[in-house]
């Protein structure tokens, strides 16, 4: 028996290996050569004591940051600096990573319906999901020891060299366990990765609350259990113990869910529907705008919460350097602080709407990939009016995406601060990046029109300016390489003004790619081969 | 434009085919999926399209569909061009895929009437009446359906649509027996009315029960086309007789495959094939052994497939006949 469902088990784990090893190595190395390069760019920025002593009143002067970043222990030593530059993006993408490998290892195997020809060989319930808690913990591992060497390489001692990246590894599992725990809720894998998001977007939140206002919220977070760890300060190992027991918990149920649920259903029962379609369907335009809706809706409730939450936190740099000259030699007064703080807001939106027009090309492509498109072709629909109807709902989309985020961000700080202007100023502030996602809308037209198969090229790009946006400076990125990104084009708004030229430049670009895409998408065969 | 073009060309020529393909090439690649296929589909005939999985079907269709390009050839669908014509052409035809693939989160019915728009739309009450002849639930979301009724939503998308002709690729998989009659008869109807089809298929009995000419494709290439009856000129009947002496005669007439005799208590079991124009002598020397019973078959597409797929064993042929 026991034998048996070993030899099954380690079936399904090579079949899984295969199927997402270039998955799980590409966030594997991307995360370390990240962190890497963010943490060989603070220790040569902020080496000395002299510079650390700097970085830390500079850091420590509000607390409105912490929000975002998280709050900063260890900062007389090289390892704070490091985990408060890393916290953001570790935050974010870590849990990401989980979230993301998990659905596509078991949900999207499951939709494809490859899941079912395994499941009728000899695996079991509840062997891929197992394998790929395996798997990816495994990675994540593999993460953790990567972040160490790097850090033991700038001579960062024990125990922070091996409690952060431990942290971060374990939160990673974490994530994949939730996300095992939405695979068995939802039946589809798109709302699986979304819900997974939104998720994670709570638990941000939730700690960025806490660590602003310093209190009990963030052991509420899954995210602060791995702050609390503190590796870089007073170093503790027991919140470890949550991370481990969290991991646990949200496997064991995941487990049971699958082991009780059927083949390719989530655990709500179908509801019926309409015997015939509303005349909005029967459109292009309004098809398109069914397919896309709720994704609009999420990426638009993301935005503005993000908008919102971040926007009254924002205000805190104006009262605190107000009365302290020094800090406002460091950190250039507090409009200034406040300013870098909000466009920061803005640009983190702006990376919103990027995802969601680059996910929403890969929604019109999973038509396609689908077999959906095929009939609809034959019919007496056009190929440049589908691509039109698909093109037209994203652009509407992410002006949606933008104005929710923009007048999250305005109203809440226009409410803090009391001077409703700021929410023209942030709206349009918002707006103003929109010719840059529209570039990389361009670009991820062009490689679907070219062949569907190429479409996961554009999340190059798209990584490239988060790591432009986020990191730039901690880097240390040549100008060059910075002006390569349309968002450099655009320049910082709120803080400069918006360059005229930039924005036509990227709308002709995007018009430019637009039409190379749809010539491409209509010289192809469909399916493409 | 075109569409005027088309329009008059088939107004003036009501008796040209509606499909012609000539020399037909199609690679991906270095991958040779279409060398050289043949294909004429006459107005108002039911036309059968046969072939092993990979022959090429699907990828005429869609080349039809101008949904793939040719790589060389020539094709005409109403006289027009598939690829440069194919929104004008597509109102005038329906097409049902035979893996039928439906839009998660919506019902049955609206990805019906999405498929059906995109054509143009259908006639309501035929669209009521099919829902009703393929026992259709409407109101259900598509992940619940099973094969079978992702099948019947673009049936009858198709078949509720004013058009003059009707593609289907392979479109009664998944479809059981009685759904499976319900399509044909449907069929017929269409046909009465002056549809022509062109239906990929792999069911043999439907294609016999249903085709006025068919065509058997095999290695992108036309291996026979015709008319069921000039087809089966190149083929054997099956026979199965029991008399009362050993019908040694018929063992070297000529024509006969695949002779096998045997005792069966006093009578004789005999069954062999033989080519159509030879029937009439074998049938002789079975009536000069003294027939007790007689089993003539006559033969059928299963036939004709094999002859077209293996022509050099012919003698096999027979004997797998024997078997039914």
């Amino acid at each position: 028996m026991t034998t048996f469902s070993q030899v099954t088990g380690g079936e399904m784990l090579a079949i899984s290996w295969r199927s997402s090893r270039r998955q799980l190595i590409a966030w594997t190395l991307g995360i370390v050569a990240v962190f890497t390069a963010t943490a060989a760019s603070v220790n040569s920025l902020f080496g000395t004591p002299a510079e650390l002593k700097t970085y830390a009143a500079a850091t420590t002067a509000s607390s409105s940051l912490y929000a975002i970043n998280g709050r900063p222990f260890g900062l007389d030593n090289i390892g704070g600096p490091i985990a408060y530059e890393f916290g953001f993006i570790g935050a974010i993408a870590i849990p990401l990573m989980g979230i993301i490998l998990m659905t596509r290892m078991t949900r999207l195997e499951e939709e494809s319906g490859r899941m079912e020809l395994l499941r009728a060989g000899v695996i079991g319930r509840t062997s891929a999901l197992k394998s790929a808690l395996l798997l990816i913990s495994a990675a994540f591992l593999v993460m953790a020891s990567g972040m160490a060497m790097a850090l033991a390489a700038l001579g960062v001692s024990w125990p922070g060299m091996v409690l952060y990246p431990l942290a971060f590894g374990l939160l990673g599992i974490v994530f994949a366990a939730i996300g095992a725990l939405c695979a068995q809720l939802v039946a589809s894998s798109r709302a699986v990765s979304a819900l997974g998001l939104a998720a994670l977007v709570v638990v941000f939140a939730i700690r960025g609350i806490g660590d602003v206002r310093d209190n009990a919220l963030v052991w509420i977070s899954p995210l602060g259990w791995a702050e609390q760890t503190r590796g870089f300060g007073s170093a503790r190992w027991w919140p470890l113990l949550l991370l481990v027991t969290a991991a646990i918990a949200a496997s064991f149920v995941a487990l049971r869910l699958a082991e009780r649920r059927d083949l390719g259903e989530g655990m709500f029962a179908r509801r019926r529907g309409r015997s015939t379609a509303s005349r909005g369907l029967l459109n292009s335009f309004g098809f398109a705008a069914r397919r896309h809706r709720n994704s609009i809706t999420g990426w638009s409730v993301i935005a503005a919460l993000v908008g919102a939450g971040f926007g009254s936190v924002g205000d805190g740099f104006n009262t605190l350097t107000k009365d302290n000259k020094a800090l406002q030699g460091i950190l250039g007064g507090g409009d200034a602080a406040a300013n870098a703080f909000v466009s920061f807001v803005v640009i983190l939106i702006a990376l919103l709407c990027m995802g969601f027009v680059v996910s929403g090309v890969g929604k019109a492509s999973d038509e396609e990939r689908g077999n959906r498109l095929e009939p609809v072709l034959a019919g007496a629909l056009s190929r440049p009016r589908w691509l039109a109807g698909h093109a037209v709902t994203l652009v509407g989309g992410v002006v949606l995406v933008a104005l929710s985020g923009g007048l999250g961000l305005g109203i809440s700080n226009a409410i803090t601060t009391g001077d409703s202007s700021q929410v023209w100023r942030l709206t349009m502030a918002t707006l103003a990046y929109l010719p840059a996602v529209a570039l990389l809308l361009g670009i991820a037209a062009v490689l679907y029109g070219l062949k569907p198969g190429l479409l996961w090229l554009a999340w190059i790009p798209f990584v490239f300016v988060v790591v432009v946006a986020v990191l730039g400076d901690t880097l240390q990125l040549p100008d060059w390489v910075k002006d390569i990104s349309p968002m450099s084009w655009v320049g910082r708004v709120p803080l400069e003004p918006v360059s005229g030229t930039a924005l036509v430049g990227a709308l002709v670009t995007a018009l430019a790619l637009a039409a190379l895409a749809l010539r491409s998408f209509q010289a192809r065969d469909i399916p493409s081969h | 434009m075109h569409e005027k073009e088309i329009l008059m060309t088939t107004n003036q020529l009501p008796t040209g085919p509606i499909i012609r393909i000539e020399g037909l090439r199609k690679h991906f690649g270095d991958f040779v999926a279409l060398d050289g296929l043949d294909l004429t589909v006459g107005p108002g005939e039911v036309h059968g399209f046969l072939g092993p999985n990979g022959a090429g079907k699907s990828t005429t269709i869609r080349i039809l569909l101008g949904l793939v390009r040719a790589s060389g050839g020539h094709t005409e669908l109403f006289g027009g061009d598939p690829w440069r014509d194919a929104v004008e052409l597509h109102r005038r035809l329906a097409y049902v895929p035979g893996d039928v693939s439906l839009w998660p989160g919506l019902t049955g019915g609206e990805c019906l009437d999405i498929l059906a728009a995109s054509r143009g739309g259908l006639r309501p009450e035929r669209r009521a009446e099919l829902i009703e002849r393929f026992d259709l639930d409407p109101s259900r979301k598509v992940q619940g359906y099973s094969k079978g009724n992702r099948q019947k939503v673009a049936l009858i998308a198709a078949l509720a649509a004013e058009v003059e002709l009707l593609i289907l690729d392979e479109p009664t998989s998944g479809l059981d027996p009685l759904m499976e009659q319900t399509f044909q008869d449907i069929i017929r109807e269409r046909r009465a009315e002056g549809c022509t089809v062109l239906l990929s298929s792999h069911i043999l009995a439907e294609v016999e029960s249903l085709a006025d000419r068919v065509s058997i494709i095999r290695q992108g290439r036309t291996a026979m086309t015709g008319t069921l009856a000039e087809l089966r000129r190149h083929t054997r009947t099956r026979v199965h007789a029991v008399t009362r002496s050993e019908p040694m005669a018929i063992r070297d007439a000529t024509g006969v495959v695949g002779f096998m005799t045997e005792r069966t208590g006093p009578l004789f079991d005999t069954r062999f094939a033989v080519d159509v124009e030879h029937l009439d002598g074998a049938i002789g020397a079975l009536h000069a052994a003294g027939l007790h019973t007689l089993t003539a078959t006559p033969p059928g597409l299963e036939d004709l497939f094999r002859g077209a797929y293996d022509d050099q064993s012919n003698e096999s042929t027979a004997q797998a006949g024997v078997q039914v």
